[in-house]
C-alpha cells in the first residue's frame, strides 16, 4: 500500500516537471482557426464582393436617394437621416470598411500572385484597387492612399496612415492602370477563370474596363485641372483603346440561392423585408413626361395611374396610401418584398447584378471626350448609343414587361391613348424615344433631341442628363458624383426634409472609426464642403 | 469502523479516479455513487439522555441565545433568558459545542453533572482563520492585505440562487452587477476596478483552492443578447461553508497572472471528521420557493394613446405611436377589419398594459445534504434541484447539481480529498434587444390603449399573426403593422441552453511533523449546447390595402453553439514550518503549476438573414436552402509556474510574508513569455503592546498592515500571430454574402493584426490599512487605501479601417484604480435577555483613469451602438461615454433653433460621463432574539450614468410619461438659449423663448443625439430582507429532526432611483457579466424583485 503510493506521488511529480520542462508543452500557440496561405483565385472573388456590398447597397442607396432616383418610403425610417442631408458618421462605417476591406484584399492578392508569377491577377488587383479607391476619394475627398493598406507588421505595420490630398490619390490611381496595362495579356494562361465574378477571366474585356475606367478618373478632372485631363485624353486616345461595349457591362451577378443574394436585397431581408425606398419623383415625373419607357423597367407601375409614380424627394412624412406609389422594381434589387422569383416573369431583387462600370457610361463618357476635349469621333451617336445601351442592358425586363402591359387595363399610357395592346420591347422603346412614338403620334422625348448643333454646354447638360436617366436604380453613386461635378441634371430639388437649408449634400462624412482611431486623422469635413474636383 | 463505510470509501475513490478516466459514463457514476452513500445513512437513531447547563457570558451573566450542539451533529439547541439549556444527547457523546455572536466557539467536555461554560470574546471579524491562496488557510491578523469572509449564513440569508449575487453590498472593493438579479441571470464582479481594456475584468473564482473557469454564456451581437448567465453562477450557495474575498492582487500573487483581478474563494461544506466511534450522519434538507416580479417599469404617460395626430392618422389603428388624441372614454373600433367584424373597445389610458405581460417568476429550490465522518475520513454529499419559471412567458431556468466532498488518512502520514460537483442546467431565456424575435423590444412597442392581455389569444384572427384566409393567404389580423405580437414572439422564438459540468479536484498529500507535500489536481471540464430557433413567416394583413406592408417575411432560422472546454491545473505544493523559538516562527511553502486549457467552440448557422429554413418549423441542418455557416474556434493555452512563499511571524505579533513567482506562458514568444511577480506584505498587531485596561476595555485588537505586488498577465491565445485567412463573408449592416459564392470559394485576410513582440500586461499595486477593534469588539472597523497601476495592457484595439484591418492586438496602455475601502460593524445592543443588534456598513470608492494610450489611439472602444460609444479614453475613467450631445453654450446651456425652438445637435462627439459610480456603499442591520433572526441590507451606488435606449424608443413613440409634459403643448426648452454669429464671427447668446412642438422634438430629435439617452445611475437597494426563526428543540424532541428553521425573505426588494430615471434599474444591461460595455440597456432582460419562504430541516 505504502509502496504503490510513494510510485504514484513520485509519478505525479515526475509528470508536473517533466511535461513542463518540456519546451513542446507550451509550443501550443498556432492558431488553428485561421490558415496562413491563401490562392489568388480565392482572395480574386472576396476583394470583388467587397467592392459590390459597398457599391450595391451603402453607396448605391445614399447615392440613389441624392440622386432623387429614390426617397424614403414613409411607411419605414432606415434613411431619413439622408433624406435630411444629416448623416451622421455612423452611417458610412460599413462602405468605408468594405471598401478598405476589398483594397486590402487586391493589395494581399497583387502581392501573392506577384510572387507566384499570375500576372494577370495583379492587373485585375491594380484595376480594382483604382477603382475603389477613385470611389473612396469622390466620396470622401482626401483619403488614407499612400500609406493605406500596410497595417500587417510585414508591411511597415502602419495603423494610423496620413491622408492624401485627392489629387495625390488621383495620380495614384493613374498609375495604378499604368501598371495593370504593361501585365494585361488576353493570351496568358495563367489568367482567372470562374474565381473573376466580373468577367470570368476575360483579359479582353479587362483591358476594355481599364481603359473606361481612365476616361471616368479623367472626366472627372476636366474642370480643376483641364490640361492634365487633356493630355491624359490624347495619351488614352493614341492607344487606339477599347472601351467597354455594349452586353459587356461590369457587373456581379447575384442569385437566388441563400447567402448569394443581391447585397441590397439581402439587406432587405436583414431588416424583416422592410421597404424602405421607393421612387422618387423628380426622375419618374421626368421619364413620364418623356414617353421614355424605361420607367416601366426602373420602378413598378401604379394600377390606378397606369404608369410610375413617384414621391417628392424627401417627404417621407406625407401621408400617402399605400400602393399610391411605385417601388424601384426587382430589377434594380429595389422590391424588398420581392421574395425569390416572385416577380411573375421570374426575376427577382435577389437575382438584380450590382454594376462597377457600365456600356452606356462608357458611351457617354466617350461623348464627352468628343464634345470637350474634341477626341475624333461622332458625339450624337455615342449619345444614342448610350441610350441604347442602357436600354438593352436590361432586355431580359423588356421581354417580361411585354406581358405585363399587354395585359394592362388602362386605356391611356403617358397621356396617350391605347387603340391596341402594347406590346414593349427593347426596340420599341429605343426606337420611340427618339422618333416619337408613332403607334400613338406622341411627340418625342425631349431628353432623347440630342442637340447636334448646339453649344459645349448644351451638349454636356443632354449627355450628362442622360446618364443620369441611364443609371437609375444601377448606378447611384455615380449619378450623384456626376451631379456633383456637373450640375446635371438642372432640375434636382431640395429635399422637403434638408436640415441643411438650401443646400446639396457635397461628400460623405469621415467614419467616426477613423476620427477616434486615426491619430492622423484631418478632422470632419462638413457634408457641404466641396470635393477637389467639384468647382461648382 | 464501520463496514460500510470502509466499502463505500475504497468504491468512492475508485469511482471518483474513475470518472476522470470514463467522462461519458461519468453521470451513471455519480448516481451510483450517491445511492452507496445512501446506504450508509441507513443509521439508526442511537439511545439518549439528557444534559443540563448553563452558558455565561464574560461579566459572569447568563447568556442567552447561545447555540449549544453535539458537535459535528445537527443535535443542538439555543440557551434561554437566564442562559440555562437541557438537551438530549446521544448515549457516548463526549462533549458539546458551544457558540455564541461575537464569541469564540468552544467545545466543552460534558462532564456528567449540570455544565457552566464562561463565553471567551473574540473579534468576529477580525481575527479567527482565512482561507488564502492555494486554500492555505491563515490566522487574519497574519495578513498584510485586505479580505472579506461571509460565512454560510452570510451568503443565504436572502437565498440568492446565484453565489456571486449573494456578496453584493456585503464586500467592501468590490462592484457587483447582477444584470437581472433572478435565477439564472449572469453577474459580473470586478473588485478594486478595471484594470484590463477589453480583456477579463471579472474575479478570479476559486473552488476548494481550484481556479475555475466563469466564462460568460450570454449571447451578444449589435441588436439582440440572450442571457444564460456566466458559469461561476452554477455552484450552489448552499453548498458553501464559507468564502473569502481576497480584493488586491498580493493576496492572489500566488495565483499568479489570472489573480490580478483578486480572487473570490469559496469553500465547500465538507463532513466533520469524528473523534468517537458514534458515527452518525448528518442530513439537511431545504426547500426554498420563491417568486420574482419585475423590480422597475417606465415610468408611461396616461393621457395619449395610438395614433398620430401630429403628421399622420389621429387614430391610425396600425400604430405603435401614442402620439394619437387625448383619451376621451369612448367606444372606438381597433385593429384591422376582418370579414366585416371589427374589435372595439374605450378608448381609455391602460394604466398596466406593459406590466400586465409579464408572469410571476416562480423558483423552486430544493437542497439535500449529508454529511458524516469517521475517525479518519468524512464525506459530504448533496444534491441540489433549481426549478424555476421566469417573468417573460415561455421561459424557464433548471438546474441540478450534486457534489461530493470526501476527504480520508490513508495511514502512513498519506491523506488525500476530493471534491467532485457535476451541474446540469436546462434553460430557454428570451430575446432581448431590438431584432425581431426581442419579446420585450416588441412589448415595448405596444401603444398606451392596447389592451395587451387580449393579445395572448393567439388562435383568436384578431390577434393572430398567421392564419390562412378562406383563399389560402397567409394573413395577419394582428393590430400593429409595424411589431409583431409579444405572445407571438415569446412562444415561437427559442433559445434553449443546456450544460454539464463537472468540476473538481483530487488532493494526494503526505504530512509528517513539520512537512507537508500534497499534489491537487483540479479539473473543470464543461459541455455546452446552445440552440436557437428563429421561426419562418410570411404572412400579409388582412387589410392589405391600409396595412399595405409586407413586413412579416422571414424565412426562419436555426444555429446552435458547442463550447466545450477542459481547464486543468495541477499544483504540487510542499510545507514546512519551523518554529525557532518562543518568539520566532516560520512557514516555506514551494509550489509548481501547471495548466492545460482546452477550449472548443463550434457554431453552425441557418442564418435567416442569408439563409434560410425549407420547411418551416424543422430545426435541422439538413433542412437549409443554402451554405450553412460554419465556425470553428479552438484555442489552446498552457503555462507552467514555480512559487514559494516566505511567512515570517514574531510573537504572534509582527508577520512578513514574500511570496514570488514566475510563470512561462504558451501564449507569449520566447523571451517574453517569461513573468515574474514578486510580492511582499506584512503586518503588525500592535495591540500585542498595549497592556491593561486600553487593549481590555477599549482598543482590544489593532492591526497595522501594508503590501505590495506585482502581477503579471500573459496575453490571450493567439493574440501574438499574424493575420490569416479565413473564409469569405462580406456584411454589410443588415445583410451578408456568404462565399462559396455561387458555387467560387472566397477567402480573406483575417481583420485583427498580432504583434509578435507583445509584452505581458504588468500590475504594481500597494495597500495600506488598518483593523480596529473597541469595546470588546462591540465596534469593529478596517480600512485600506489601494493603489493599482496597470501597464502593458494588452488589448485588440480598434484599428482605422484604412489600415486595412480592423482590430491590432497590442500592448495599448496603462490604468490606473486608487480608493479606499471601509468596513465597520457596531454591536449597540447586547441584552441579557438574548436580543443582539449589530449593524454593519461597507464603502468603496474606487477613482479609475486611464492614463496612458500607445500605438496613437486617443481611445479605446469597449462597447456601445446607435451613436453612444463606451471607451477608455487617456485621462477618463474607464467606462467612459462618448457620443454627440446637443450643441451648448461653454456654461452648459442648450442651444437652440431660433425658429423650432428644437436643440440642435452637436457635429463632434464629446465624453458624457462613465458608467463607474463615485462610490458604493451599504448598510445593514442583524437582529437575533431568541430564535428569531431578522437581517436587512441596503445597497447603494451613487454617480455614474447608464445608456438608456429604452428611453429613447419609449420617447419616440410617445409613450413615456415626459413626452405627455404640458398636455403635449409647445413649451421652451429649460435655460436654451439661441446664438447669433456676427460678421467677424463673435457669438453671442440670447435667452431664447420659442416653444418647441414636444412630437418633433421625441421623433426627430432626440434619437440624433445620444447623449439624450443617458441616465442617472445612481440608486438604492433594498438588497436583502429576512426573518428566519429557528423552532426550538423542545417542540418536536421525539421526532427524527434536530432543527428545524423557517423563514421569509427577499432580494432586490425595493429601489429608490434618482429621480430624473424613470426608466430602468440602473442594473440592467446588455453586456453579460463578461462584457465590459456596461451600462448599456439596449432592452435588456428587466431586472426582479425576489421574494419567498424558505424550510430547513436537519435530521
Amino acid at each position: 500500500m505504502f509502496i504503490k503510493k510513494q510510485i504514484l506521488l513520485a509519478s505525479m511529480i515526475g509528470l508536473v516537471f517533466g511535461v513542463s520542462s518540456c519546451k513542446r508543452y507550451l509550443d501550443v500557440n498556432k492558431n488553428p482557426n485561421v490558415t496562413p496561405t491563401a490562392t489568388p483565385a480565392t482572395l480574386l472573388p472576396t476583394s470583388q464582393m467587397y467592392v459590390a456590398s459597398a457599391m450595391g447597397v451603402d453607396l448605391q442607396v445614399n447615392g440613389s436617394i441624392w440622386a432623387e432616383y429614390w426617397t424614403q418610403d414613409p411607411s419605414a425610417s432606415q434613411y431619413r437621416t439622408l433624406e435630411q442631408y444629416q448623416p451622421t458618421q455612423s452611417t458610412y462605417e460599413t462602405p468605408w470598411l468594405n471598401l478598405y476591406t476589398a483594397a486590402e484584399n487586391f493589395y494581399q492578392l497583387d502581392k501573392l500572385a506577384a510572387s507566384l508569377k499570375k500576372k494577370q491577377y495583379v492587373a485585375i488587383s491594380f484595376i480594382m484597387k483604382a477603382y475603389t479607391f477613385q470611389v473612396l476619394t469622390d466620396g470622401w475627398g482626401d483619403i488614407p492612399f499612400k500609406e493605406a493598406l500596410k497595417g500587417l507588421p510585414s508591411d511597415g505595420g502602419i495603423t494610423s496612415p496620413h491622408y492624401d490630398a485627392q489629387q495625390v490619390v488621383y495620380t495614384g490611381i493613374l498609375a495604378y492602370l499604368d501598371s495593370a496595362n504593361a501585365l494585361l495579356d488576353p493570351s496568358d494562361v495563367t489568367k482567372p477563370g470562374v474565381d473573376d465574378l466580373i468577367y470570368g477571366g476575360d483579359m479582353t474585356k479587362w483591358q476594355a474596363f481599364s481603359n473606361t475606367l481612365r476616361l471616368k478618373i479623367l472626366m472627372r478632372m476636366s474642370a480643376v485641372d483641364p490640361a492634365g485631363a487633356q493630355a491624359g485624353i490624347n495619351a488614352l486616345y493614341a492607344t487606339g483603346p477599347s472601351f467597354i461595349d455594349e452586353s459587356n457591362d461590369a457587373q456581379i451577378n447575384f442569385s437566388t440561392t441563400a447567402g448569394n443574394k443581391n447585397p441590397f436585397y439581402a439587406e432587405a431581408i436583414g431588416v424583416g423585408g422592410t421597404q424602405n425606398v421607393v421612387g422618387s419623383s423628380t426622375i419618374i415625373d421626368t421619364m413620364n413626361a418623356d414617353d421614355d419607357y424605361r420607367a416601366f423597367i426602373d420602378y413598378e407601375y401604379v394600377a390606378s395611374a397606369g404608369v410610375p409614380v413617384g414621391i417628392k424627394q424627401g417627404a417621407y412624412d406625407a401621408v400617402v396610401a399605400a400602393g399610391s406609389y411605385s417601388l424601384p422594381t426587382p430589377y434594380m434589387a429595389g422590391d424588398a418584398s420581392a421574395a425569390d422569383a416572385s416577380n411573375a416573369f421570374g426575376y427577382s431583387s435577389a437575382s438584380a447584378p450590382v454594376k462597377f462600370l457600365t456600356s452606356y457610361e462608357s458611351a457617354f463618357l466617350q461623348a464627352e471626350a468628343v464634345v470637350r476635349f474634341g477626341v475624333a469621333g461622332d458625339d450624337a451617336a455615342l449619345f444614342m448609343q448610350g441610350v441604347h445601351a442602357s436600354i438593352y442592358t436590361y432586355a431580359y425586363a423588356y421581354a417580361a414587361e411585354d406581358l405585363e402591359l399587354a395585359d394592362y387595363p388602362q386605356t391611356s399610357v403617358n397621356g396617350d391613348t391605347i387603340t391596341s395592346p402594347i406590346f414593349l420591347t427593347p426596340d420599341f422603346a429605343y426606337y420611340s424615344y427618339f422618333n416619337g412614338d408613332t403607334i400613338y403620334g406622341a411627340p418625342p422625348a425631349y431628353w432623347g433631341q440630342y442637340p447636334t448643333s448646339g453649344s459645349m454646354t448644351e451638349k454636356l447638360r443632354f449627355i450628362i442628363t442622360q446618364k443620369w436617366l441611364s443609371m437609375c436604380g444601377s448606378q447611384g453613386f455615380e449619378a450623384w458624383t456626376e451631379y456633383r461635378r456637373t450640375g446635371y441634371p438642372d432640375f434636382l430639388v431640395i429635399s422637403s426634409n434638408s436640415l441643411i437649408g438650401n443646400e446639396f449634400p457635397k461628400r460623405f462624412l469621415y467614419p467616426s472609426s477613423e476620427s477616434t482611431e486615426n491619430s492622423n486623422y484631418p478632422g470632419l469635413k462638413s457634408i457641404t464642403d466641396k470635393v477637389w474636383w467639384d468647382l461648382l | 469502523m464501520n463496514i460500510y463505510s470502509q466499502v463505500t470509501e475504497s468504491m468512492l475513490f475508485n469511482h471518483l479516479s474513475r470518472l476522470f478516466n470514463e467522462k461519458t459514463k461519468s453521470m451513471k457514476r455519480v448516481l451510483l455513487l450517491f445511492v452507496l452513500l445512501l446506504m450508509v445513512g441507513f443509521q439508526a437513531f442511537a439511545q439518549t439522555h439528557q444534559v443540563v447547563g448553563k452558558v455565561l457570558d464574560e461579566t459572569g451573566q447568563g447568556f442567552p441565545g447561545a447555540g449549544v450542539s453535539v458537535k459535528g451533529t445537527a443535535i443542538g439547541t439555543v440557551t434561554d433568558v437566564n442562559g440555562s439549556f437541557t438537551l438530549d444527547v446521544p448515549d457516548g457523546t463526549k462533549s458539546l459545542t458551544i457558540q455564541a455572536v461575537g464569541y469564540t466557539s468552544q467545545d466543552v467536555a460534558i462532564t456528567g453533572e449540570s455544565m457552566l461554560v464562561h463565553l471567551k470574546v473574540t473579534s468576529r471579524e477580525l481575527e479567527g482563520t482565512v482561507v488564502t491562496a492555494l486554500a492555505v488557510k491563515r490566522e487574519k491578523r497574519e495578513l498584510g492585505y485586505a479580505s472579506t469572509t461571509l460565512s454560510n449564513q452570510d451568503l443565504t440569508n436572502g437565498n440568492n440562487t446565484s453565489a456571486l449575487s449573494a456578496l453584493e453590498g456585503k464586500v467592501a472593493g468590490a462592484n457587483i452587477t447582477s444584470s437581472t438579479g433572478g435565477p439564472g441571470g449572469s453577474t459580473r464582479v470586478v473588485l478594486r476596478g478595471e484594470k484590463s481594456f477589453n480583456g477579463n475584468n471579472n474575479a478570479l473564482i476559486i473552488i476548494d483552492g481550484v481556479i475555475t473557469n466563469n466564462f460568460d454564456r450570454t449571447q451578444t451581437n449589435q441588436l439582440e443578447q440572450i442571457d444564460f448567465g456566466n458559469s461561476a453562477n452554477d455552484i450552489d450557495p448552499d453548498d458553501i461553508e464559507s468564502v473569502t474575498v481576497l480584493n488586491g492582487a498580493q493576496a492572489a500573487a500566488l495565483y499568479g497572472s489570472i489573480g490580478a483581478n483578486g480572487a473570490i474563494m469559496y469553500t465547500t461544506k465538507s463532513g466533520k471528521s469524528r473523534n468517537n466511534t458514534n458515527k452518525k450522519l448528518e442530513i439537511t434538507y431545504k426547500a426554498t420557493y420563491t417568486q420574482s416580479d419585475i423590480l422597475k417599469y417606465m415610468d408611461l404617460q396616461h393621457q395619449f394613446g395610438q395614433g398620430n395626430i401630429y403628421q399622420g392618422i389621429a387614430d391610425d389603428r396600425r400604430e405603435n405611436f401614442s402620439w394619437g388624441l387625448p383619451f376621451d372614454n369612448q367606444p372606438r373600433p381597433w385593429g384591422q377589419q376582418i370579414n366585416g367584424q371589427q374589435l372595439v373597445k374605450p378608448y381609455s389610458d391602460q394604466p398596466d398594459n406593459i406590466k400586465s405581460f409579464f408572469n410571476h417568476g416562480k423558483d423552486l429550490n430544493n437542497y439535500l445534504s449529508l454529511a458524516g465522518g469517521t475517525e479518519t475520513s468524512s464525506y459530504f454529499l448533496s444534491i441540489n434541484s433549481l426549478n424555476s419559471t421566469g417573468v417573460v412567458p415561455n421561459t424557464f431556468y433548471d438546474k441540478y447539481s450534486i457534489r461530493f466532498n470526501g476527504s480520508t488518512e490513508l495511514g502512513n502520514n498519506f491523506y488525500s480529498s476530493i471534491n467532485i460537483n457535476y451541474i446540469n442546467n436546462y434553460s430557454k431565456s428570451p430575446n432581448s434587444g431590438q431584432n425581431i424575435g426581442s419579446v420585450l423590444g416588441n412589448l415595448y412597442q405596444t401603444a398606451r390603449d392596447i389592451p395587451t392581455w387580449e393579445l395572448k389569444q393567439l388562435g383568436n384572427q384578431f390577434y393572430s399573426m398567421a392564419f390562412p384566409d378562406s383563399s389560402g393567404v397567409t394573413r395577419y389580423g394582428y393590430y400593429g403593422a409595424y411589431y409583431k405580437n409579444p405572445y407571438w414572439v415569446a412562444q415561437n422564438f427559442s433559445n434553449i441552453d443546456r450544460t454539464d459540468r463537472v468540476l473538481g479536484d483530487i488532493t494526494l498529500g503526505y504530512k509528517k511533523g513539520k512537512f507537508d507535500v500534497f499534489n491537487r489536481l483540479g479539473a473543470d471540464i464543461s459541455s455546452d449546447s446552445r440552440y436557437f430557433q428563429s421561426p419562418a413567416f410570411n404572412s400579409q394583413p388582412v387589410e392589405t390595402a391600409f396595412y399595405g406592408g409586407d413586413n412579416y417575411v422571414s424565412p426562419g432560422g436555426y444555429s446552435e453553439n458547442y463550447a466545450k472546454s477542459m481547464h486543468m491545473n495541477n499544483d504540487l505544493i510542499g510545507r514546512f514550518t519551523q518554529a525557532f523559538n518562543q518568539d520566532f516562527g516560520m512557514t516555506l511553502l514551494g509550489g509548481a503549476n501547471a495548466k492545460f486549457y482546452q477550449d472548443r467552440g463550434l457554431f453552425s448557422s441557418i442564418d435567416p438573414k442569408t439563409n434560410g429554413l425549407v420547411i418551416p418549423g424543422y430545426y435541422n441542418f439538413q433542412n437549409a436552402q443554402g451554405p450553412i455557416l460554419v465556425q470553428n474556434t479552438l484555442t489552446d493555452t498552457r503555462s507552467f509556474g514555480l512559487y514559494g512563499d516566505l511567512s515570517l511571524n514574531y510573537r504572534k505579533e509582527i508577520f512578513i510574508d514574500a511570496t514570488a513567482r514566475n510563470d512561462w506562458s504558451s501564449t507569449l514568444e520566447t523571451g517574453n513569455n517569461s513573468i515574474f511577480y514578486p510580492s511582499v506584505s506584512g503586518s503588525w498587531v500592535f495591540t500585542e503592546r498595549l497592556k491593561g485596561k486600553v487593549k481590555d476595555n477599549i482598543l482590544n485588537f489593532g492591526k497595522l498592515r501594508a503590501g505590495y505586488a506585482g502581477i503579471g498577465n500573459s496575453a490571450p491565445a493567439y493574440a501574438n500571430q499574424p493575420a490569416g485567412y479565413v473564409q469569405g463573408s462580406v456584411a454589410s449592416a443588415f445583410g451578408t454574402v456568404i462565399f462559396p459564392f455561387n458555387n467560387v470559394p472566397g477567402y480573406q485576410i483575417s481583420s485583427t493584426v498580432g504583434t509578435p513582440a507583445l509584452k505581458p500586461e504588468f500590475t504594481k499595486t500597494f495597500e495600506i490599512g488598518t483593523d480596529l477593534s473597541f469595546f470588546r469588539d462591540k465596534v469593529s472597523f478596517s480600512f485600506t487605501y489601494y493603489d493599482a497601476q496597470t501597464s502593458n495592457q494588452i488589448d485588440a484595439v480598434p484599428l482605422p479601417a484604412s489600415s486595412g484591418f480592423s482590430f491590432e492586438t497590442i500592448n495599448v496602455g496603462n490604468i490606473s484604480n486608487k480608493g479606499e475601502e471601509i468596513t465597520a460593524r457596531v454591536t449597540p445592543i447586547s441584552t441579557k435577555s438574548g436580543l443582539r443588534v449589530t449593524l454593519f456598513g461597507t464603502y468603496t470608492h474606487n477613482v479609475s483613469e486611464v492614463t496612458g494610450l500607445t500605438g496613437g489611439a486617443s481611445q479605446v472602444s469597449l462597447g456601445g451602438l446607435n451613436g453612444m460609444a463606451i471607451v477608455a479614453a487617456e485621462g477618463h475613467p474607464y467606462g467612459e461615454f462618448y457620443g454627440t450631445d446637443f450643441q451648448k453654450t461653454p456654461d452648459g446651456h442648450v442651444i437652440v433653433d431660433p425658429t423650432t425652438g428644437l436643440p440642435l445637435i452637436g457635429t463632434k462627439s464629446t465624453f458624457e460621463g462613465s458608467y463607474q459610480p463615485k462610490f458604493i456603499a451599504s448598510f445593514g442591520a442583524d437582529i437575533t432574539y431568541k430564535g428569531f433572526r431578522l437581517h436587512v441590507l441596503f445597497n447603494d451606488k451613487q454617480g455614474g450614468v447608464f445608456y438608456s435606449q429604452d428611453k429613447v424608443n419609449a420617447d419616440f413613440n410617445g409613450t413615456t410619461s415626459e413626452t405627455g409634459y404640458n398636455n403635449r403643448q409647445p413649451y421652451v426648452w429649460a435655460n436654451s438659449v439661441n446664438a447669433t454669429t456676427s460678421s467677424t464671427g463673435v457669438v453671442t447668446y440670447t435667452t431664447n423663448t420659442t416653444k418647441f412642438v414636444p412630437y418633433n422634438y421625441y421623433t426627430n430629435v432626440e434619437q440624433f443625439v445620444p447623449a439624450a439617452g443617458l441616465v442617472n445611475a445612481s440608486y438604492v437597494k433594498l438588497q436583502e430582507a429576512s426573518l428566519y426563526y429557528s423552532i426550538p428543540n423542545r417542540y418536536y424532541k421525539r421526532s427524527p429532526f434536530g432543527s428545524l428553521e423557517v423563514g421569509v425573505f427577499g432580494t432586490n426588494l425595493i429601489l429608490w432611483t434618482a429621480k430624473s430615471n424613470k426608466y430602468n434599474d440602473p442594473e440592467e444591461t446588455s453586456a453579460g457579466a463578461a462584457g465590459n460595455g456596461q451600462g448599456f440597456n439596449f432592452t435588456a432582460n428587466p431586472s426582479l424583485r425576489n421574494y419567498g419562504v424558505t424550510l430547513k430541516a436537519t435530521f
